[in-house]
């Protein structure tokens, strides 16, 4: 079934809201259609941004939940600090302040020959045209050897059901237990996620008192991020209740049993949370686009993040292989790039030749204190990629009391900045 | 989305159905012929604050909104941050652009207007609110207080 072109738009409100709007995208006919792909932190951005600066585009973003349930601050669901609630993200500013038509459904295909794609909505299979489509769909993850089974040994890496299930795990933890974490090889979502959410539960157990402990094992050879205030925490504030194994590569795993064999030895655990290594999103990999060296993320051009493989497919957040890092924050700035180089594209003028992005993560460590975390990368234009600027990246000195409260804007704001 | 035109046995709506079509006419001429209009200088790069000052620097909640300010202040406060020892994450987000991008980002933010929903906006609000307030509290005060002061003058009379 063919959307009904007239359905499909919204045409009558979304004209009506495009003008409120900019008048920036010059065009003689129809307007341009972009499909996004996954309302996450890079999809709800682009929408919003494409509405915001492109005036008479027709944004369709079609995502699989009702909702989205941010990664940002689920370490404190976890921990019983936040409620589901608190990361809730709903698309009704995208659909009413934004005009951004927003489908409930999953994609499973696309033909980039055809420049269209088929999604299941609503239990019917339809099919979409696009003048420009942007995926967002961030990390699938790769399936460890054993019997594994993530009802069983959640990651809660995807904010959520799997959300919920570890905390109920967690709270459901005995006297004198283990609690086992594993951190899957870089390149994964959130570099500094892992040894976050190692520092909440062993300041869970610490305040629990009944001797449990926590078990990291990180795939890598040393923590990927914060190295200086993540290792003062592992080896001072929890050198009680924590121990940290590196080079513990997952070698198989029985969910069932709640044994790991890894590089680094076997290893049991009461609760196992294994985050699995990751690639790109599904229907990134599906499509042919996870087209980098490791076949797992991918080749995007940063002025524009169009694929290697098709320009009017744009490949943005998590899944890219660009060497940023994997972060909400980044993905919304990556967003914006690419919101901004697709008006121009449409008004057939060259993207910007130095865009800038940022990316900032702030990580408690007590559920009093947080440090912090930033990065800003220029276009290098010699190597065609986004170079890490050094004087701009640094972790915090110490956690602070101020630090957390600067995460709570912050997260307020991004919160605001993709989805409101 | 249901068509404009739906029901053609409501007399009212036959009546409409020309305002309704010019009406269609508007939107769809606003939609067409629109002029190439090169994205303002900066923009892209200022978009970068708005993680944490808001859309178009308008804040919701603890950071400072940054729009509608002197594009002289901006740049001025932006480029002793990218200098001074870095302390901040403010210090060394500000080292990720050259001085030339830290002047299109300030003359970018100082065009747009001034927030009106943030929470230093908000809290000034909320003191010229219970400033006034005070200050009726006081007045009434006062004039209870002559009111009871004539009333006494005149059983002492
Ligand atoms: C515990 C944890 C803590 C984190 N903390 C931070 C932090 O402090 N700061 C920070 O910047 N980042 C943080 N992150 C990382 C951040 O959450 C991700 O980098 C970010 O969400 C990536 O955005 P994205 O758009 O690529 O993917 P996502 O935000 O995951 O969005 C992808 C969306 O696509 C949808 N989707 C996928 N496939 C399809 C399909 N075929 N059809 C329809 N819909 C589909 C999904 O349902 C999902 O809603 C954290 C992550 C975790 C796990």
């Amino acid at each position: 079934m063919k959307a009904n072109r007239r359905e499909f738009l919204g045409m009558a409100g979304m004209a009506m809201a495009g003008l409120g709007l900019p008048r920036s995208v010059k065009s003689n006919t129809v307007a341009p259609r972009v499909l996004v792909v996954g309302g996450g932190f890079g999809g709800a951005t682009v929408a919003k941004y494409l509405r915001l600066w492109g005036g008479n585009i027709e944004v369709t973003l079609i995502e699989r939940d009702p909702s989205h349930f941010s990664c940002i601050l689920s370490n404190l669901v976890v921990t019983g600090n936040l409620q589901m609630d608190d990361i809730e993200l709903g698309y009704e500013a995208l659909q009413i302040r934004w005009g951004v038509n927003v489908v409930q459904g999953e994609v499973l295909q696309i033909d980039p020959a055809a420049n269209e794609l088929t999604a299941s909505v609503g239990g019917s299979s339809i099919t979409y045209p696009y003048d420009k489509l942007v995926l967002s769909p961030g990390v699938e993850f790769i399936e460890p050897n054993g019997n594994y089974d993530p009802e069983l040994t959640p990651h809660a890496w995807k904010a959520g059901p799997q959300t919920l299930l570890l905390k109920q795990m967690l709270s459901a933890m005995g006297t004198r237990q283990t609690y086992l974490l594993t951190i899957p090889k870089s390149p994964y979502r959130c570099p500094p996620g892992p040894y976050e959410r190692a520092c909440g539960i062993a300041d869970y157990l610490t305040k629990k008192r009944n001797g449990s402990r926590i078990v990291v094992l990180d795939a890598n050879p040393s923590i990927q991020a914060e190295p200086k205030n993540f290792g003062n925490a592992f080896n001072g504030l929890y050198r009680d209740v924590l121990t940290y194994v590196p080079n513990a590569g997952i070698l198989s795993v029985d969910s069932a049993a709640g044994t790991i064999e890894t590089a680094a030895g076997n290893f049991a655990g009461d609760v196992v949370n294994l985050i699995p290594n990751q690639r790109a999103g599904k229907i990134v990999t599906d499509s042919g686009l996870a087209n980098d060296p490791t076949g797992r993320w991918a080749t995007v051009d940063p002025l524009t993040y169009a694929s290697s493989a098709f320009p009017d497919i744009h490949i943005l957040g998590d899944s890219q292989a660009t060497g940023q890092p994997k972060s909400g924050h980044m993905a919304n700035a990556q967003a914006k790039v690419c919101a901004d180089a697709i008006i121009r594209a449409f008004n057939g003028e060259a993207p910007d030749p130095t865009p800038v992005t940022a990316s900032a993560c702030f990580s408690p460590i007590t559920s009093e204190k947080a440090s912090w975390l930033t990065a800003s990368y220029q276009y290098d234009p010699v190597s065609k990629s986004m170079k890490r600027v050094d004087a701009s990246f640094a972790e915090a000195d110490q956690p602070t009391s101020d630090g957390m409260q600067q995460m709570f804007q912050w997260a307020r704001n991004i919160f605001a900045d993709s989805f409101g | 989305m249901k068509p404009l035109i739906s029901n053609p046995a409501l007399p009212l709506r036959t009546f409409l159905r020309p305002i309704r079509a010019l009406m269609l006419v508007l939107l769809a001429l606003s939609l067409i012929g629109w002029v190439s209009a090169e994205p303002p200088k900066g923009r892209l790069l200022a978009s970068q604050c708005f993680q944490c000052h808001g859309t178009n620097g308008q804040a919701v909640g603890g950071f400072e909104s940054i729009s509608g300010k002197s594009a002289r202040e901006l740049f001025e406060e932006l480029s002793e941050m990218s200098k001074r020892r870095p302390e901040g994450i403010m210090d060394l987000q500000a080292r990720g652009y050259t001085p030339d991008q830290l002047r299109q980002i300030s003359e970018y933010l100082a065009t747009l207007p001034r927030s009106g929903n943030d929470d230093n906006n908000g809290s000034l609000v909320e003191k010229v609110k219970t400033e006034r307030k005070e200050q009726q509290a006081k007045k009434r005060n006062r004039l209870k207080a002559r009111r009871e002061r004539a009333r006494s003058r005149k059983t002492r009379r």
